[in-house]
């Protein structure tokens, strides 16, 4: 964790808890399922701002 | 550049954010991105797990976001670590995620090395370009040879511990410098242990543009005293280098 003590943002799930299932549309529009699309790999997660700007 | 690492570890990439799907379309085509971008418009996925930015106004453009950050998730579904920073606009560099994230040991930046008559050091960052509000993670690889030591904190009268001192301009702050483990050892002529390295080690760190648009240079100096079990020689002080390249347009 790259954060100070007085950090007070919230950071969802814990270390050690499992990642909820979901799915979304990607880039294609296409639903892409978490579980689906991992199919048992690591995975990276990446929360970003925007893509526009 | 970091994906082929990903790749070949077997790892999926994942990106999530508020935008609409025809957002994400052109900034993927634009991009070349082919891993999933994802869009959670409206926030509903993001307000699930907890990390809806609730200091946005509701009349903003930018409402809807979440806090930035990065999950690891393992093979069997768990969070194997996670990465949150607290300002909403500090990024890590991808070599710098890489590393601190999963282990993955790889050059993204600048290598300067430099020696003196004892060490040699070989610096390197992880990105020898920023943008706004990049943090880009930096190390020093020192080198000592055989049979030689230096010192870390608290040590005796007369001993000097080793230091990293990195200077930078006002913009950009400094995370570390971070020291390996020291090794408590005696020797025949102090009365009592103190914390020594030797060998070939890493001191670690972070780098934040936080608000600078020129080029950067940072000044590295590592102030140590070199000591054999038998002998110690005079304090001494190796500096260097390392240049940054602001990139206007990311």
């Amino acid at each position: 964790m790259t954060m100070t003590a007085e950090t007070t943002i919230s950071t969802g799930p814990d270390v050690g808890d499992v990642f909820p299932e979901f799915a979304l549309p990607d880039q294609h529009g296409n639903s892409i399922r978490f579980s689906e699309e991992r199919a048992g790999r690591e995975a990276i997660i990446v929360f970003i701002r925007s893509a526009d700007w | 550049m970091a994906l082929p690492d990903l790749a070949e570890r077997g790892t999926a990439l994942f990106a999530i954010s508020y935008d609409p799907v025809e957002t994400i379309a052109d900034f993927a085509q634009i991009r070349g991105i082919a891993y999933p971008l994802l869009s959670d418009h409206g926030s509903a996925f993001i307000r699930q797990l907890g990390i809806f930015n609730d200091t946005v106004a509701a009349d903003s453009r930018s409402y809807g976001i979440p806090y930035p950050g990065t999950y690891v998730i393992g093979v069997d579904g768990r969070v194997a670590s996670k990465s949150f920073h607290e300002s909403n606009y500090v990024r890590d560099a991808a070599v710098t995620l890489l590393r601190e994230q999963l282990g993955i040991d790889r050059i993204g930046g600048p290598v300067v090395e430099a020696q003196d008559s004892v060490l040699a050091v070989r610096a390197t960052l992880d990105s020898g370009t920023f943008v706004k509000q990049k943090r880009i993670g930096w190390r020093v690889r020192v080198a000592l040879p055989d049979g030689f030591h230096i010192y870390g904190e608290p040590i005796s009268d007369g001993l000097i511990p080793t230091t990293l001192t990195v200077s930078v301009p006002e913009g950009v702050v400094v995370e570390g410098p971070w020291f390996p483990q020291f090794e408590q050892m005696t020797f025949s002529y102090l009365d009592q242990p103190v914390p020594v390295i030797s060998g070939t080690f890493d001191i670690a760190g972070a780098l934040v543009f936080q608000d600078i648009r020129e080029d950067v240079t940072i000044h590295v100096e590592l102030h140590y005293q070199a000591c054999t079990d038998t002998e110690c020689f005079a304090p001494s002080s190796l500096q260097f280098e390392i240049p940054v390249t602001y990139e206007a347009f990311a």
